[in-house]
């Protein structure tokens, strides 16, 4: 590299660093280092007392209440993801390769504009729905189906419905943008020889549509885990959720070394996640970025 | 014959079951804020704007607004610069552990925003920086640039270098090359980029709300009152809400079309 190529890299280098250190890398090492240590009190934090232990993980091992939170959200997630697949790849399939121009100009954004609607006002919508004198409630008992109305919220299956609403738009985008790039003429020339439709989708597209179901899952999955609104709206304020379990170590419980352990356990969730999928299908990350 | 007919058919039913899924909810948020009733639940009452006369009266929700606007400017002077300065450098150079940067800034993109808001709390505590708009903008910079990065990578990767050699033989130095030739070919993907990143800072919760300390942004007051009560302000609110996001999303749709031509 010429000297002055160097020294141009070096000054372009600056900004990426200071966000990459400052901002993600020695924010999630204090995390983890936090996590590794006692909850002591503030005035003996850096003694000697002040030592490394596994104590907040052992504590999350051995506390079958943690346990359940946590797989109950890690469950949740994977079945939002699944369904949103199955929800969005009709309506990615519909815009990518049946509407014809106007249409799925139209149809893009019509999918669009929800889509641009705060998790948190989506979120809203449902509990306006399903509470007490909520719309279901109303439109049940106008059609003599229900008697006493009761609410419908504070329930698991409400929060992972909300979670589904709230985030399987994030899967139909990057199925569109790969469906979008399959070649019609080999749906074509597979039904010219005969195969059936079942064969056609086996077989030429859905290997097609792998990178952008990667790219959707990898968001959904996320942001399922991750959620703090959702649960706290629909689920009530009994209900655990893993994201709820963390914001209490630091708000209510005031113990961030567990708090710490949690938040790392959830981010090596989702890195095991990410990876997992990526080597599953045998793709590059290169490619789920450019389909998402 | 009849079987296509049946096939199309099932499928335009699907869509109007999907479409009607998606709006249903909002229609509801909707419609409530226009309904004369202290609460957000039907039966409809009669027409009012009082819920939209009741939020310039709330000043929690003024100062919410403000702030959330603040904390966007902020966000999109930070993350535009660090943004399009790295898709410079991953663009056009080669350096030892590229890979490494490559991954470690597009990391965030894959982390759920708690996270990225709760490693951040610690390490701006650690430093005796109190949580509050500043904390807030940090945190949101994090993840949001690299949206500005991907948008200006996508842009910078068809730019066509022999201009800026042109420029070079004609006597302009580098700087002044990229300055005079590459920048004005950014432009419609910076724009693009900026207005993705003030929605996106606009719309966050999830990491701002670790790091807003006792301070408030539009989303994080939405939150706190529906915790507190349902009233067709929320409503209201969400109205306004949904109005600017939405135009501010058509917007970048509009800009990033451009760019990719």
């Amino acid at each position: 590299m010429p000297r002055r190529t160097a020294a141009a890299a070096a000054v372009l280098m600056l900004p990426a660093l200071l966000w990459v250190l400052l901002l993600l890398v020695i924010p999630q090492f204090k995390m983890l280092d936090l996590s590794l240590r006692f909850n002591l009190p503030i005035e003996q934090v850096g003694t000697e007392a002040d030592v490394h232990t596994l104590v907040n993980y052992h504590a999350f091992v051995t506390n079958p209440l943690y346990w359940k939170v946590f797989l109950k959200t890690l469950y949740s997630a994977v079945v939002i993801t699944l369904v949103s697949f199955l929800v969005a790849f009709p309506v990615a399939y519909a815009m990518a390769k049946l509407a014809s121009g106007s249409w799925r100009r139209r149809l893009l954004i019509l999918i669009l504009i929800p889509f641009w609607v705060n998790e948190i006002v989506r979120t809203y919508a449902w509990v306006l729905i399903l509470t007490e004198h909520g719309v279901l409630n109303q439109v049940l008992q106008a059609l003599g189906l229900m008697q006493e109305p009761v609410s419908h919220l504070y329930r698991d299956s409400t929060v992972v419905i909300g979670m589904t609403y709230a985030y399987m738009l994030f899967m139909i985008f990057p199925l569109y943008a790969v469906l979008e790039s399959l070649d019609t003429s080999l749906i074509e020339a597979a039904q010219d020889l005969g195969a059936h439709w079942l064969q056609v989708l086996r077989h030429i597209i859905l290997p097609h549509a792998i990178p952008g179901a990667a790219a959707g899952g990898i968001m959904v999955f996320m942001l399922s885990v991750g959620t703090f609104v959702v649960p706290s709206f629909l689920g009530g304020k009994g209900a655990l959720w893993f994201v709820e379990l963390i914001y209490r170590r630091f708000y209510d419980a005031l113990n961030w070394n567990l708090g710490s352990a949690f938040s790392f356990i959830l981010l090596a969730l989702s890195m095991l996640f990410v990876v997992g999928v990526l080597r599953l299908f045998g793709i590059a990350v290169r490619r789920v970025i450019q389909a998402s | 014959m009849t079987t296509r007919v049946l096939a199309r058919v099932t499928y335009l039913l699907y869509l109007g079951v999907f479409l009607s899924f998606l709006y249903v909810p909002l229609a509801v948020v909707g419609i409530l804020a226009f309904n004369n009733s202290a609460l957000p639940q039907f039966p409809w009452q009669g027409f009012t704007l009082r819920w939209f006369r009741a939020i310039a009266a709330d000043p929690l929700l003024l100062r919410a607004v403000a702030n959330s606007v603040v904390v966007g400017a902020a966000v999109v002077a930070l993350a535009a610069p660090i943004g399009v300065i790295t898709a410079f450098l991953l663009v056009r150079y080669r350096f030892p552990g590229k890979n490494l940067l490559y991954t470690l800034v597009l990391s965030p993109l894959v982390t759920p925003g708690v996270i990225l808001g709760v490693s951040m709390l610690i390490f701006f505590d650690s430093l005796g920086v109190q949580a509050g708009l500043a904390t807030a903008v940090l945190g949101q910079t994090s993840f949001i640039a690299s949206f500005v990065l991907l948008i200006a990578a996508a842009r910078l990767q068809k730019f066509d270098r022999s201009l800026e050699e042109a420029a070079q033989d004609l006597g302009a130095t580098p700087l002044r090359a990229v300055l005079l030739i590459t920048l004005p070919f950014l432009r419609p993907a910076v724009m693009a980029a900026c207005v993705v990143a003030f929605l996106l800072s606009f719309d966050n919760f999830n990491t701002t709300f670790f790091l807003i300390g006792n301070e408030i942004t539009l989303p994080i007051r939405i939150y706190t009152t529906v915790r507190l009560e349902l009233s067709p302000t929320i409503n209201a609110i969400s109205v306004v809400f949904i109005l600017l996001t939405v135009t501010m999303g058509m917007a970048t749709e509009l800009l990033r079309r451009r760019a990719s031509t």
